[in-house]
């Protein structure tokens, strides 16, 4: 199941591990939806297309990506500020 | 001592920078490689490259050993000595130790029992696709065109339409599943560390198993003088590299064609299939306009039923999150649920295939090689010309909306 969750003043969770293409970049679009500007999120996923899509994704929607971090075997961390 | 070492970590840094790190090979290189590799699969197997006619033999085997071979017919040929299924099995070893070598391999539980009946459905769709469109998106589109033959042009309508239902599909999935997830999605406790299961050292296990695997099919080949399936072997291999390496996915290339979700990576990888049918085209062609093979070479029957396939095998592809060879890729990356469409292709498609055959086998159309009704030069032109306006089309979505600067792949 999707997690989304809030992990500190103006910083949140979307934990998607699990979910194929496009699965991971549809649950970011509708987390992102959900902030306000200068919000930070960080996207957990363990598809390894999406440690690419994902954050393409969040460029194209005029967003920030700080970082795209492999944090284990096949699951990457993925920052993002919401603009 | 120290100096090997050197070169050692500088090899070692070169392959994670350049092969084997996050973002991987870019699609059009992955494609360009692909067509290559089909070229030289064809001159080396006399067949085209293709993934179905492997899982009908196993299929066929599945079947013998529950005694129902009356039903699908024997196998064929011995696994081991069935050019399609040592591909497959190449294609599966080649991603497996891509994905190893790049951190990339998991072993990934589907979440919820709705993920086992898209695995299960997206199978059966692609093995009814693969019977009606005579073959996957290998045999029935990408090696069928390179094979010159009209049914790969067919499907490729097809695999638009249903590519395009896919997307429908997902969009109405995601908005079923996230009215089920409104509670999840609420403020709550997400546990992000790696799980316990997530081994550090997985990787010189699994490359020692495929190295071994490896190593025992060589020496069998070698022992049995079959060199044709080493060379199929390694070239499978080298396709499963190639696919997970540039995460050449047809499914995404197609589904998010019409503004989906990844539309800049679904552009990107339909250029990079462009460039790879362009050099698989070209390199056909020389192999049977000079002689060199059979011209007749997978020309198969081509009719309206090929792009009612196509929407089919689309449909599925998208559904299950894995077409033919991207069902093997991601099996081989540790999904799990792409074992279940794995299964349900290798189940239905033997049973699919035998009614569609004997009940209803005026469904097909002749075949129809292309440089056979225009001539050679101007059968080759034609479908460079279809290419060129593929291409530019491509071209045209990508300057419509990303406009200036948006360079995609």
């Amino acid at each position: 199941m999707v997690k989304f969750a809030k992990a500190g003043e103006n910083r949140y969770i979307l934990d998607v591990r699990g979910y194929v293409c496009p699965y991971p970049v549809i649950y970011t679009r509708k987390a992102l939806a959900k902030l306000k500007s200068g919000d930070i999120l960080e996207i957990v996923t363990d598809n390894p297309p999406s440690c690419e899509n994902v954050p393409n994704s969040v460029r194209d929607e005029g967003h920030e990506v700080k970082t795209v971090e492999r944090i284990g075997e096949g699951v990457w961390r993925i920052v993002v500020v919401k603009r | 001592m120290s100096g090997k070492r050197g070169f050692g970590n500088f090899l070692q840094l070169y392959f994670r920078e350049n092969v084997l790190s996050d973002r991987g090979l870019p699609e059009w290189l992955g494609g360009a490689l692909i067509g290559v590799v089909n070229v030289f699969f064809l001159a080396w197997a006399l067949k085209p490259f293709t993934i179905f006619s492997g899982y009908l033999n196993w299929g066929r085997y599945l079947y013998e050993i529950l005694g129902l071979h009356n039903l699908v017919g024997k196998p064929e040929s011995f696994f081991l000595f069935n050019k399609t299924g040592v591909g497959d099995i190449g294609l599966l070893l080649g991603a497996f130790t891509a994905a190893v070598l790049s951190h990339e391999f998991r072993v990934r539980k589907p979440l919820s029992r709705g993920e086992y009946i898209d695995a299960i459905l997206g199978g059966l769709l692609m093995s009814m696709g693969t019977v009606l469109a005579v073959g996957c998106n290998w045999g029935g589109f990408f090696s069928a065109i390179t094979a010159l033959s009209l049914h790969g042009f067919l499907m490729f309508i097809g695999l638009i339409v249903g590519g395009w239902l896919g997307l429908l599909y997902v969009n109405w999935r995601t908005e079923k599943l996230l009215s089920i997830a409104e509670v999840p999605l609420a403020l709550g406790e997400a546990d992000i560390s790696p799980k316990a299961g997530a081994r550090k050292y997985s990787i010189p296990l699994g490359i020692i198993a495929s190295i071994a695997i490896l190593v025992v099919l060589t020496l069998y080949y070698v022992a049995t003088g079959a060199i044709l399936f080493l060379g199929i072997l390694f070239m499978g291999f080298a396709m499963g590299v190639l696919i997970q390496r540039s995460r050449f996915c047809f499914a995404s290339a197609f589904r998010d064609l019409p503004r989906g979700p990844e539309f800049r990576r679904s552009l990107a990888l339909q250029k990079g299939i462009v460039v790879g049918l362009f050099i698989g085209v070209t390199g056909a062609f020389i192999l049977k306009y000079k002689g060199y093979i059979d011209p007749l070479i997978y020309a198969k029957p081509a009719g309206l039923v090929n792009i009612v396939g196509g929407v089919i095998f689309g449909l599925g592809m998208v559904i299950a999150g894995g077409c033919a060879s991207g069902s093997l890729w991601k099996a081989a990356e540790g999904h799990l649920r792409l074992w279940v469409t794995l299964l349900a292709m290798v189940i239905s498609y033997p049973i699919f295939r035998a009614l569609i055959h004997s009940y209803m086998p005026w469904i097909y159309g002749p075949k129809v090689f292309i440089p056979y009704i225009f001539g050679w030069g101007p059968g080759l032109a034609v479908i460079y010309l279809f290419l060129a306006l593929y291409f530019l089309s491509l071209m045209y979505l990508e300057y419509k909306f990303y406009g200036r600067g948006g360079i995609v792949g």
